[in-house]
């Protein structure tokens, strides 16, 4: 009989740790300690200090390129303790990260005075419809006024000269004028707050040559309203019109991706079915506390994260996982919010509710990328928010040559301009691939935690594996059996698997579906804590377990077995000794393919094991790995990647162990595959919230679509300005031309981003 | 031509008017959501 050690349990299965197991160990047996060790997620962190700094997300409106982002961002970080602000252009939505007694209206106020209207994101839904319904009435507006001015303007381009008299002249110019005061008033006038905002907080986006182009050929148009002339009243309508469409346009495309991340909110049920000692309560979802139990009927998903309490069923896990095979869950599993329940009502109990579950938890990581700005956008906002200058200048010099040349043109040669200059496809080229790079990802189970992240990831040459159960299943198998009696192996196999059949060990697991045959029924069975079982089969004593365990019974020493890697076990007889047991660890079904993958685009897979030689070689020559390093501690590992990055690798640590500081910091890209309950605890850059590794090689091949696409776009944008902007200069552009060029530009530049939306094929 | 002094300041009242009916259908959320009542045909009633 051993004696338990009062109070410790196994830290993998929760049975007691007998005192005769090694002073220290934290595990019942050594099956326990190895498949613990692999299968270790992240060690739970630290709770945080208490709160001193609290985090606000602001709906802004207002927002019309990205110069905007820099402004707003500026202007709330600019407030006296706020340590972080960013602002997401698709969602609209900015993060405050501020100390806990900056009032709600300060942010409110410095944000009013940079020139945007902003509220707290939490009644989003009314605001998101009304700002839908401006947008919508500005445009039917300009297009509604635009038909009809053409109209208006109409006699005026098919009269032959001089037979169109001087009144009826003035009164279809009148006529037109009366319309585009509206336009103007109404549908314009987003644009020239924006432009006004954009001259005082000197940074000035693209409404400035926009507007400083309207306002133009307005006035030019004015005096001859009623002095006689020509007027433009048409080409102001059109451009607005235009300018309004592709702006609506990329709005609801946009709105596309960051419908992703809200749909993740709408998962949630809004109401549960609390248990209490009457019957059902029903509550709110919000409710909830830790500790409530709960009822989820067929179909209904998990109003929080839960522990099953009973029966048994399957739960569909895709919301979380991206992963659609159902996963079977049994009691005491964890049930993620969100997830829908497939196949048994069941009752669970609430272990994270609210703001902790994981399902907001990847709502805040995806947001929070969002919100994160890459070089690639930093380096595109610098050049977008000179340009907006350079094109106003460029039309003023424009003006003054034709002057010299020709005046009646030097006006239409300004206007078209500034009109045609697209600053906003270069603005909008990199955040709109960005977003909706990480929303497809989110939506196959790779959660982007920093959108800077995604940019490493391109141009990643090695992939480390920083330990080897990333790529086992965790799960033990048996490898080997060696007779030391006159039984058969497969005898000894289903004597032990019967001893053992109660326990729910590992390696009871692994003897359990070894066994060749019907195993004999035990009885008298007495499992001594850390050593084995004892029991008693067809009249014959049987004890399986450790090696000492197995002597007393044996009567005889451990028979000399060479030095084996993998954690082993022994089975004996009354007064004989006949079997020991190899157990080893199996690699996943997909890690094969993914290193097949991760090589085919290039990249070195390299495995960085603290595990001994033995673990290690034959799982990587199973899955053709040729570059492996056994037995590193983490100071070795963190060696050896500042190693591989002298040489000038780009190095990317796959692992759980991402908590190794000194490896991770080392790194370029921190990958950390993981369970839905780690994922937010989680410091690493991508967690793969799909149980699939293959999700990685998605990954890789994701990044380097959103770089090419992100280069598509660049290289467009500036192609389309280094021709337009020279022809229109020359005179060759009509203003309409210009606007309808501009506006098609814009809209190109975002739908090629939207293409990241879509799954690789 | 006489007559185009009196259509097309008409033809501006009117143009006011469609304005007017068609802020006012905006503002009355007409164009939120352009698919569900075509859908709720083909929904159970009670659902």
């Amino acid at each position: 009989m051993g004696i338990a050690a009062a109070g410790l349990a196994c830290a993998h299965c929760g049975e007691p740790v007998a005192a005769t197991r090694p002073e220290g160990s934290r595990y019942c047996c050594a099956g326990c300690e190895y498949v613990h060790g692999l299968r270790a997620g992240v060690p739970p962190r630290a709770p945080p200090a208490p709160a001193r700094t609290i985090e606000t997300v602001l709906q802004v409106e207002g927002v019309s390129c990205s110069a905007c982002v820099a402004r707003v961002g500026s202007a709330l970080g600019a407030i006296d303790g706020v340590s972080a602000a960013g602002l997401d252009f698709a969602t609209r939505r900015a993060r405050v990260v501020h100390r806990h007694d900056v009032a709600l209206e300060t942010l409110l106020q410095a944000l009013g005075k940079a020139g945007y209207r902003a509220h707290e994101a939490r009644d989003a839904e009314a605001w998101e419809r009304a700002e839908r319904r401006r947008s919508l009435w500005h445009l039917a507006l300009a297009g509604f006024a635009m038909m009809q001015i053409m109209m208006f303007a109409l006699p005026a381009y098919v009269a032959d000269e001089g037979t169109l008299p001087w009144d009826v002249a003035r009164l279809f110019s009148l006529a037109s004028l009366a319309l585009t005061l509206p336009v103007l008033a109404i549908s314009a006038r987003p644009i020239f707050a924006a432009a006004w905002h954009g001259v005082i907080a000197r940074s000035p986006g693209m409404d400035l040559p926009v507007a400083l182009g309207i306002i133009a050929a307005f006035g030019a148009s004015l005096p001859n309203t009623f002095y006689g002339g020509d007027v433009y009243y048409d080409s102001i309508a059109m451009f607005v019109f235009l300018l309004l469409a592709a702006r609506h346009l990329e709005r609801r495309a946009l709105a596309r991706t960051a419908e992703t991340t809200e749909s993740l909110a709408e998962l949630l049920p809004r109401r549960a079915r609390r248990i209490t000692a009457e019957g059902f309560d029903d509550v709110e979802c919000r409710e909830l506390a830790v500790g409530d139990r709960v009822s989820i009927g067929i179909g209904e998903a998990a109003p929080a994260d839960l522990a099953l309490v009973g029966p048994a069923t399957h739960f569909d896990e895709a919301v979380v996982t991206g992963e659609s095979a159902p996963v079977a869950k049994h009691c005491g599993d964890t049930l993620l919010a969100g997830t829908v329940n497939l196949t048994s009502p069941v009752e669970a109990t609430v272990i994270r509710a609210g703001a902790d579950q994981t399902l907001e938890r990847i709502r805040t990581l995806v947001e929070r990328a969002a919100l994160d700005r890459p070089q690639w956008t930093l380096l595109a906002d610098r050049v977008a928010r000179q340009f907006a200058t350079g094109v106003v200048v460029l039309a003023a010099a424009g003006a003054i040559a034709w002057w010299f040349i020709d005046p009646s043109r030097a006006l239409w040669v300004a206007v078209a301009t500034l009109v045609v200059s697209c600053p906003c496809a270069l603005a909008l080229a990199t955040p709109a691939a960005f977003t909706a790079a990480i929303n497809g990802l989110a939506r196959s189970g790779v959660l982007v935690t920093r959108a800077r992240a995604l940019e490493s990831l391109a141009s990643i040459t090695h992939f480390v594996f920083d330990k080897t159960g990333t790529l086992t299943t965790g799960r033990l198998r048996l490898a080997h059996v060696a007779t030391l009696g006159r039984l058969e192996g497969d005898e000894c196999v289903a004597l032990a698997a019967s001893l053992e059949s109660a326990l729910p060990h590992p390696v009871a697991h692994a003897l359990a579906t070894a066994s060749p045959r019907r195993v004999p029924r035990a009885r008298f069975l007495n499992a001594v804590v850390g050593e084995g079982v004892e029991g008693v089969i067809d009249g014959r004593r049987y004890r399986v377990g450790s090696a000492r365990f197995c002597a007393a019974l044996a009567e005889s020493p451990v028979p000399s077995e060479p030095e084996s890697s993998s954690p082993g076990a022994w089975l004996a007889a009354e007064g004989a000794w006949l079997a020991s047991f190899h157990f080893e660890d199996s690699p996943r079904p997909e890690a094969a393919r993914l290193v097949e993958r991760l090589r085919d685009a290039g990249c070195e897979v390299v495995l960085l094991s603290g595990d001994r030689r033995a673990v290690v070689e034959p799982l990587a020559a199973a899955l053709g790995i040729r570059e492996r390093v056994a037995g590193a501690d983490p100071r070795a590992k963190a060696a050896f990647v500042a190693r591989l990055i002298r040489t000038g690798a780009r190095v990317a640590m796959v692992g759980d162990g991402v908590n190794d500081a000194p490896v991770l910091a080392g790194a370029h890209v921190a990958i950390a595959p993981a369970s839905g309950t780690a994922i937010a605890q989680s410091q690493a850059d991508f967690v793969l919230a799909n149980p699939s590794l293959e999700a990685l090689a998605d990954a890789l091949a994701a990044a380097r679509r959103t770089r090419r696409i992100v280069k598509q776009n660049l290289a467009w944008a500036a192609l389309y300005n280094a021709v337009s902007i020279p022809l229109a200069l020359a005179g060759v552009l009509t203003p309409w031309i210009a606007a309808l060029g501009m506006a098609a530009s814009s809209l190109l530049v975002v739908t090629n981003a939207l293409r990241l939306l879509r799954p690789a094929s | 031509m006489d007559i185009v002094y009196l259509l097309v300041p008409l033809s501006l009242v009117l143009v006011f008017a469609i304005g007017a009916v068609l802020w006012w259908a905006i503002s009355r959320g007409q164009f939120d959501d352009l698919e569900k009542q075509g859908e709720t045909i083909l929904r159970d009633p009670d659902a």
